[in-house]
């Protein structure tokens, strides 16, 4: 009886569309199946005879199956494994990469950063393009070592997260009619007439600050700065007063 | 509270959200089309007007210590009056701008190479056919040693960008090792931007690549054959044979 029941279950799974679950629902047929026997057998039922009623009690194996596949629906099935398989991927990855790869760092560092960010002065100036906005403010002019130090003060608002900005194609003229600076993505610089620059980069994601800081024999009036190299799509003005 | 399988799979579903989410935000938000890697590119170095990509190349390549091919994205782009070049590279997930290109950004009128094809890209939409002429110079100091001009007729790939096909024919190790001047003349423009440009270190026996912009003139042709316009433009001899 009991390789009869495995032809009765057999013939209740074959109807279960979502295959995955026909070995649960087989070991809960069997379990409920086995209990009905036992019972049978604390009321002297003959092994045999137990076994046989309680097959029949299960039912119709064709409309068992019908039943439970109504249940065990194939689309809601799939898509639960592919959620579960989904999400097991996605857990690793992010494991991976916080664990290797220091993304979560750099998710920190620069989340800290974008919001930090302090708006710039009223008096900077200002220009709206397609991706965002630049701003331009004069820092600060001070003589070191015979050279004078001047900084310009960028701050910029894109519209989309930026992971690399790099605006480094940026055209400088000064009162002194001193040309350019740019800085190629390699690394090559083509500069004239300034002694010296450098770049204090304080980035976030949508929200970004720079310092240029000119290194001159001079001390300006005021600054252009133009991008990207060689367009002048926009200009900004950095002016500085007069020293009294 | 136990949840049904059809709560089980809207739990799954939102975590998988948030944690694509996160995964995004943890790569640095790479872009994933061609759009939006020219927004990233527009944002990333503040070019002022609407960016539209003019052409797209797409191209699977692998680095020496990749696990698996990237797919390399050439894009040629116009904001405004500014034409941009500029190359991404996507290794499985992650989709970031691959500075073994270098991105150019010019205005009124580009020409980039990359790959075999020398682009020009500008105001085009009348001319009918293009030829472009570009000029190498060997040089000795300030002396020009040898000269040599190749032109290539242009194919239209778009309305505002002409392709200029080049071989990629790059010469056994050999000629690498001669100097300049006692090269062979018969040299394709590959092979010229390599060779031509080298600085060879007496020391150690080594040599170096110097950067050096190889003027071209571009010169646009209408259905007769008439003469439009012409554009004198650059390439940087990298472009040329750094693939």
């Amino acid at each position: 009886m009991r390789d009869e029941f495995q032809i009765w279950v057999d013939a209740v799974c074959e109807q279960v569309r979502f295959w995955p679950d026909r070995k649960g629902i087989e070991k809960e047929l069997r379990i409920h199946y086995e209990d009905h026997c036992r019972a049978l057998e604390r009321l002297n039922y003959e092994p045999k005879l137990a076994a046989e009623r309680s097959l029949r009690a299960m039912g119709n194996a064709q409309e068992v199956g019908w039943a439970l596949d109504r249940i065990h629906k194939p689309w809601l099935g799939w898509l639960w494994k592919f959620s579960e398989g989904t999400l097991l991927m996605l857990v690793l990855i992010v494991l991976w990469l916080t664990v290797s790869a220091g993304g979560v760092e750099q998710l920190i560092f620069r989340t800290r950063q974008q919001l930090e960010w302090t708006d710039p002065p009223a008096w900077a100036d200002h220009v709206s393009l397609e991706c965002g906005d630049v701003y331009l403010a004069p820092g600060e002019v001070r003589e070191t070592g015979g050279n004078v130090e001047a900084e310009l003060r960028f701050w910029v608002k894109v519209r989309e997260p930026v992971p690399d900005f790099q605006p480094w194609e940026l055209e400088v003229a000064d009162n002194r009619g001193a040309v350019s600076f740019r800085e190629w993505g390699d690394g090559r610089r083509q500069t004239s007439g300034y002694l010296e620059w450098e770049r204090v980069p304080y980035w976030g994601w949508t929200r970004h600050q720079m310092t240029l800081r000119l290194i001159l024999d001079y001390r300006p009036d005021w600054v252009e700065v133009s991008a990207p190299g060689g367009g002048r799509d926009w200009v900004l003005r950095a002016e500085w007063e007069e020293e009294p | 509270m136990t949840l049904n399988r059809k709560g089980k799979t809207v739990r799954n579903l939102a975590l998988c959200v948030l944690l694509g989410v996160l995964l995004h935000a943890l790569m640095g938000f790479p872009p994933c089309t061609v759009r939006a890697m020219c927004r990233q590119f527009q944002a990333s170095r503040l070019l002022a007007g609407e960016i539209e990509p003019l052409h797209v190349r797409h191209e699977r390549y692998g680095y020496s210590g990749d696990w698996v091919y990237r797919v390399r994205t050439f894009i040629v782009a116009k904001s405004g009056e500014t034409y941009a070049s500029f190359l991404y590279s996507r290794n499985l997930l992650q989709n970031e701008i691959d500075y073994h290109y270098t991105p150019k950004i010019e205005q009124n009128a580009l020409c980039a190479a990359w790959n075999g094809t020398i682009y020009a890209t500008g105001p085009f939409a009348e001319a009918d056919s293009a030829i472009l002429e570009i000029k190498a110079e060997l040089r000795n100091r300030d002396k020009v040693l040898k000269s040599k001009t190749f032109t290539i007729a242009g194919e239209r790939l778009e309305n505002e960008v002409f392709g200029f096909p080049y071989s990629l024919d790059m010469l056994g190790g050999g000629l690498s090792g001669w100097a300049p001047e006692d090269l062979p003349d018969e040299l394709s423009l590959y092979n010229i931007a390599r060779l031509w440009y080298g600085d060879y270190w007496d020391e150690d026996g080594g040599h170096g690549i110097r950067h050096a912009d190889l003027p071209c003139v571009l010169t646009l042709y209408d259905g007769s054959g008439r003469e439009l316009e012409r554009y004198d433009l650059s390439i940087d001899n990298y472009e040329i044979f750094f693939n």
